[in-house]
């Protein structure tokens, strides 16, 4: 009665779909707290650390979407979410696309810090 | 392809079929739960509030036609645009699209019905209610004055006196609760109940949609019932969430209600997009291009849409930098935006006809017109040097209104024309429908346009009138004409919806030719019989379908259990699992719904004990309600179709009650991280009022230490009854003894955890700091009571003989409740009790 037909769980599809996006707003997350938090909190140390630290943060993101871009299987293997089926490589575009989207969005979130003087108001 | 039953049915099925989903007649019209009735009641209550907010406008443009007029007064002006807002987006956008949902889904997915169609009825019925107390405060000069967002502190009792915002905060907490049952609802609905062989690359674009909806406002909404909750406290009972001379800060409404706003107005987009996506197709005559990249779109704009909140609040004093993210965010979201676009021009372009030109198209052109304008401006608005500019002008008011009428009600406008065949016995007027089209279009531009021009000179938002001699009369003069305009257009519209519109089955099968499941042959039960699906436009590429379908020759053609029933499939691939049997109409959900309105609205005018009366009541209802649910697996398995044979009960992950439960985890885990957020933003802002410094030192670490002890004693009780539920449900001392003791853990663990802090003597009024730790323990209160009310319920049902080690749905979402329960406060007790010690 309780047996249903066996599929890979459902959840380990939507974090391989959604792996790009997450690691977009974890990146956004981490470098908005981190210099909201710095800059409250901080002395004359912040404006030395901020930069550096949130283009690291950057480049360390950009580095794992582009490995979740480039094998996406190896990602699929670790999460055991796929079964042979048609959904598979539509699953597998999906979200290569949202890894390029997500690789473009926090790379346009990280370029701030190369411009913009860190713990300055605008007004 | 091998039809699933393909040998001729026996006689009887379909009447046995509209026997077991009747609608109720008459007066018990109100017990009815077929998603076809209560979603035309949703879908028109929602109508009703959009011309209702629609009027309000029209006055108001009146109001601002000419320099320093006088037609009504500043206080009426400023709760009708407060009005005017408020309803837009909670009483009109948001239950437009779940009613679509509830309408449309099960159409297009060929359900019988949504798994739970019931709390469907609840959430619309609570809607209906409250939302109609809600508006009429407008009449009674009760109604809240500080605008959609409700800022503090102009809304803190010492600005606002009187009953007028907690209208607001108590009326919208409720019909997000509404909102949020909804979400339950379309989640499970979208994800469960596809027909056999609708993959996850199978799935209309407008499922794809509602899932991505629903998800959302799982997420978004919490936010906000947590700063209502905030703020009616402080309010009430004077807790300074929100006061900066005690810790507080009025910017932290700010973060918690754009966290929720901004994915509100993609809330309401997507859905809207889906539509679009649905009948694009069926205009060119083509298959939708890009379908997988409209996928990524949408999934990609949800997500993006939850990174955009602080361009509500450029010029708060943010530092630059930190703006630069959410400027940059801002900006990335027109990327998916702008594929969906292209996506819906190119399948124009493809089409081997030429696009077929009927009203809806024409809204829909409509729509792509003004939602880009819009789109171009929200681009110019999330540069921060020019939003500092026009930030709090009409520009914003002209950009806003550009995305939420040209991507919302244009879009539902055409849905409206090109779906209501399927609930009316005669379609609305095509001559017609191109005046309204024109009419609203030409109106609608004429009213907004001009007021990106207004804002450039300067005219802030919310002013009452403006002196003659600014400039910046002949503008609005023009605004308002076009407001008469685009009200004419409705006006017409709602003629012709009076002189066509008859509920009933459709006069022609499938008018448009579309491709998409909805536009089977229909009736009370949905389809006949439930369609194997192999491609995404089944009815183009099987044009035998509906005969198939209307024979019986797919799965389930019949009631076998002989009670409402669907199948429930898997979540990725669609394969066949088991079949639900649902209940079908009733009293308990309307009475439920009447009553929990009538708890949040007595409440708000402070009649505290009928208030108190009317929530035990509701609760009753609810219990009666969920009482009649589980029925076990008396049925056995039965037959969808010639060898396949499926169970008719499911507990476990399989099954659809433990997703619900799961779903609702997630929102009660957003809303709890929004307090984690809320709690360490008050602390960066004000660190001199918390402890250990600035206010009494956490209770010794017994206190907590003896709290999580009989937190993990509770829940290994229950783990324990889980493997063995065998065991224990075959002995009633046994079974009722554990209930009970993991029962008294969780009261014992809150009750410590409260008792520390009263010990130390820290006071929720005095500061921020103990305004916060208490509110941890307000949340605690809140899962304590539902596991309370559940638990009993569990215990009630074992000893009815209604729970035992196959049938123990009941007790699995009381077990899950509980675990997460003792998974949040751990992480609060380290919250409440480490955090001070490691700043310390």
């Amino acid at each position: 009665m309780n047996e249903p037909i066996h599929e890979p769980p459902v959840a380990g599809a939507i974090l391989f779909l959604l792996a790009g996006p997450i690691l977009w707003g974890g990146h956004l997350l981490a470098v908005y707290t981190f210099h909201a938090v710095t800059c409250a909190v901080g002395g004359p140390w912040a404006t030395a650390v901020v930069p550096g630290s949130i283009v690291a943060a950057t480049l360390a993101a950009a580095g794992a979407l582009l490995l979740g871009f480039s094998f996406p299987g190896k990602l699929a293997q670790a999460l055991r979410c796929f079964d042979q089926d048609d959904s598979q490589p539509f699953l597998i575009r999906a979200g290569r696309l949202l890894t390029v989207l997500s690789l473009a969005g926090v790379l346009w979130t990280g370029s701030g810090a190369l411009t913009l003087a860190p713990c300055v108001q605008f007004r | 392809m091998e039809l699933p039953n393909p040998d001729p049915r026996p006689e009887g099925e379909v009447r046995e079929l509209e026997r077991i989903w009747a609608t109720p007649r008459g007066w018990r019209m109100v017990t009815a739960v077929n998603n076809t009735v209560i979603g035309l009641l949703y879908i028109g209550v929602a109508f009703l509030f959009f011309l209702m907010a629609g009027l309000l406008a029209v006055v108001m443009r009146t109001q601002l036609a000419v320099g320093d007029n006088r037609l009504i007064d500043q206080d009426l002006y400023n709760q009708m645009f407060t009005v005017h807002g408020t309803t837009m987006m909670f009483l009109f956008a948001v239950p437009a699209v779940e009613a679509l949902g509830v309408m449309l889904l099960p159409q297009m997915l060929a359900a019988r019905d949504l798994p739970f169609p019931r709390l469907s009825a609840f959430a619309i019925w609570a809607y209906v209610v409250g939302g109609l107390v809600f508006f009429s405060t407008i009449f009674y000069d009760l109604a809240p004055k500080g605008g959609w967002f409700m800022y503090p502190p102009l809304t803190l009792m010492e600005y606002s006196p009187g009953d007028n915002a907690d209208f607001w905060l108590l009326g919208i907490g409720f019909i997000e609760i509404s909102a949020i049952a909804g979400a339950v609802e379309i989640v499970v609905g979208a994800l469960r109940t596809r027909p056999p062989g609708m993959s996850l690359a199978r799935m209309p674009i407008f499922a794809w949609t509602m899932l991505i909806f629903a998800s959302m406002i799982m997420f978004a909404f919490p936010a906000v019932i947590l700063a209502t909750m905030m703020l009616e406290i402080e309010r009430a009972f004077g807790w300074p969430f929100f006061t900066a001379a005690v810790g507080g800060d009025p910017l932290l409404w700010q973060h918690l209600f754009w966290f929720f706003g901004h994915p509100e107005v993609y809330i309401i987009f997507l859905p809207a997009a889906g539509l679009v996506s649905m009948m694009v197709p069926t205009m060119a005559r083509t298959p939708l291009v890009g379908y997988h990249l409209i996928v990524v779109a949408l999934i990609g704009t949800g997500f993006f849409s939850f990174g955009l909140w602080v361009h509500h609040m450029f010029t708060t004093g943010i530092p630059a930098l930190s703006l630069a993210f959410f400027s940059a965010a801002s900006m990335a979201v027109a990327v998916p935006s702008g594929i969906q676009v292209f996506s819906w021009i190119a399948t124009i372009a493809a089409g081997r006809q030429r696009f077929r030109i009927t009203t809806a198209s024409l809204f829909i052109l409509g729509f792509l017109f003004i939602f880009t304008l819009g789109g171009l401006t929200g681009v110019m608005v999330a540069m921060v040097p020019f939003d500092h500019q026009v930030h709090d002008t009409y520009f914003v008011v002209a950009h806003f209104h550009y995305v939420l009428i040209g991507g919302f009600v244009f879009p539902l406008f055409a849905a409206i024309y090109y779906w209501m065949p399927l609930f009316s016995r005669r379609m609305l007027s095509e001559r017609v429908g191109r005046w309204v089209f024109w009419m609203m279009f030409v109106g609608f531009n004429v009213t907004f346009l001009p007021m990106h021009l207004t804002g450039l000179r300067g005219m802030p938002r919310r002013v009452w009138t403006y002196p003659g001699e600014m400039g910046w009369d002949t503008l609005n003069l023009i605004s308002t004409a076009g407001t008469y305009v685009l009200a004419a257009g409705i006006l017409v519209f709602l003629v012709d919806l009076a002189a066509k519109f008859r509920i009933g089955n459709r006069a022609v099968e499938n008018p448009w030719g579309a491709g998409t499941l909805e536009w089977l042959p229909n009736d009370v039960y949905s389809t006949r019989s439930i369609p194997h699906i192999t491609s995404r436009e089944p009815l183009w590429d099987r044009p035998s379908l509906p005969q198939e379908v209307r024979d019986g020759h797919h799965y389930l053609p019949n009631a076998p259990t002989g009670w409402r029933e669907t199948i429930v499939t898997s979540p990725i691939h669609a394969r066949p699992q088991y079949v639900i049997q649902m209940p079908g109409p009733g009293w308990p959900p309307f009475l439920a719904a009447v009553f929990t309105a009538a708890f949040f609205l007595l409440l708000t005018v402070k009649m505290v004990a009928i208030a108190v009366i009317c929530g035990v009541l509701a609760i009753v209802f609810v219990l009666a309600w969920a009482w009649g649910l589980d029925p076990g697996p008396s049925k056995g398995m039965i037959e969808i179709a010639k060898g396949v044979r499926l169970p008719t009960y499911m507990s476990g992950p399989t099954s659809h009650s433990w997703w619900a439960m799961v779903v609702l985890m997630f929102v009660a885990g957003s809303l709890y991280l929004a307090y984690v957020f809320s709690y360490l933003f008050l602390w960066v802002v004000s660190p001199e009022v918390w402890a250990p410094a600035g206010s009494p030192a956490p209770p010794p670490i017994g206190w907590p230490a003896g709290s999580a002890a009989l937190l993990l004693a509770g829940s290994g009780i229950l783990w324990l009854v889980s493997r063995k539920l065998q065991q224990y449900a075959a002995s009633r001392l046994a079974m009722s003894a554990a209930l009970l003791l993991s029962l008294v853990c969780l009261t014992a663990a809150f009750m410590l955890e409260t008792c520390g802090h009263l010990t130390t003597g820290l006071n929720p009024g005095e500061n921020a700091y103990g305004a916060m730790v208490y509110l941890g323990a307000v949340l605690f209160a809140q899962l304590v009571l539902a596991l309370l009310i559940m638990g009993l319920f569990t215990l009630a049902r074992h000893l009815a003989g209604k729970l035992d080690a196959v049938r123990r749905v009941t007790y699995d979402n009381y077990a899950l409740l509980y675990y997460y329960t003792v998974a949040q406060s751990l992480l609060g007790l380290g919250l409440i009790h480490g955090f001070p010690r490691l700043i310390g």
